[in-house]
């Protein structure tokens, strides 16, 4: 799994309720994290243990891991729900934006400018809900916080991440768009001719999906 | 089975411009691949877990993430989620949108019934 982001990995498991222990190298760090039905419950790295240290190993932005599926923790030290974690990690990663593999910036400004200068996300409350999408309106609003803007600048970007990888395992290239849609709304990512993207929500209707 | 999941999926290539396709489970376990070119089983995977999470960061709210499509240059990809999998069809932009639902519905349905759903 090299080049893959940690951070994207531990949600993959947290969304697939895994259980188990996950060990995390970065170099010559070491860190583990506990998994129980998704809920990251236990984090050691040296000696420090609990949220600390699972956000010390959420914000390596990459690493060697291998996953001990239906371990049991030895302790149970983070009653933090998960996606609050990420989230927190998330944030931590886009103050110190960094170039990453692959060329991809992880800097909220260069890849996703879903929220002008001074505009900020509506609809979205909560650490749940600071995952999704709203379902309908603009996703620029100006009453949301910092964190949800941060939030959904971080969804955009890791979509457009996992789009880019999936066209260079296949050979397809760069993402033009990508759309995901359910029974109601379509989320669509459009990437622009300079490479950022823009992160859109609309009735199927109005897109003109058939469900 | 694992060559009924095959069968199952080539019968898309009937389809005018679809090139090839694959399925997974949500766990990320590829169950059969028919794509263009040899893609090593690493490259499946990879593949495979990325249209997952990819999947589950589109959810609205209320309103899961149940298709997707990806785009590139000359080639699209479409997803498809169905009880427990994720089928995966990649074909040429132009391919005809009906012609490829009708397909992907037979398919899905002979999937199901092989995974006993």
């Amino acid at each position: 799994m090299e080049g893959v982001r940690l951070l994207d990995v531990v949600q993959f498991f947290c969304r697939t309720t895994t259980t188990g222990c996950l060990q995390v190298k970065n170099g010559k760090d070491r860190g583990t994290l506990w998994l129980k039905d998704g809920a990251i419950v236990h984090a050691e790295i040296g000696r420090q243990q609990g949220e600390e240290a699972a956000l010390v190993v959420l914000t390596w932005r990459y690493g060697d891991f291998s996953l001990q599926r239906r371990v049991e923790p030895p302790a149970v030290s983070i009653v933090t729900n998960w996606e609050g974690l990420v989230m927190r990690a998330a944030c931590a990663l886009d103050e110190h934006p960094v170039k990453a593999e692959g060329g991809v910036p992880t800097g909220a400004a260069g890849v996703l400018p879903i929220a002008a200068a001074g505009e900020v996300v509506d609809g979205v409350t909560g650490a749940r809900d600071e995952a999704a999408l709203p379902a309908e309106g603009p996703l620029a609003s100006p009453t949301a916080t910092e964190a949800q803007t941060a939030a959904l600048v971080h969804l955009g970007e890791t979509v457009h991440s996992l789009a880019r990888d999936i066209g260079e395992a296949l050979g397809l290239g760069p993402p033009v768009a990508v759309y995901g849609w359910g029974k109601t709304h379509r989320v669509a990512l459009v990437v622009t001719a300079d490479g950022s993207a823009r992160l859109e929500t609309e009735p199927l209707a109005a897109a003109g999906v058939t469900p | 089975m694992e060559n009924r999941y095959v069968e199952a999926i080539r019968t898309l290539r009937s389809v005018p411009r679809v090139k090839g396709s694959f399925v997974l489970t949500e766990d990320g376990v590829i169950l059969a691949v028919d794509m263009p070119g040899t893609l090593p089983t690493s490259v499946m995977q990879l593949v495979g877990t990325r249209l997952l999470v990819l999947g589950e960061s589109m959810n609205a709210e209320g309103d899961p993430c149940t298709n997707l499509e990806l785009q590139f240059g000359d080639h699209t990809l479409f997803g498809c989620r169905v009880k427990g999998a994720l089928l995966c069809v990649q074909a040429e932009p132009d391919v005809d949108p009906p012609a490829l639902q009708t397909a992907v519905s037979r398919v899905v349905t002979e999937l199901a019934t092989l995974r006993g759903m």
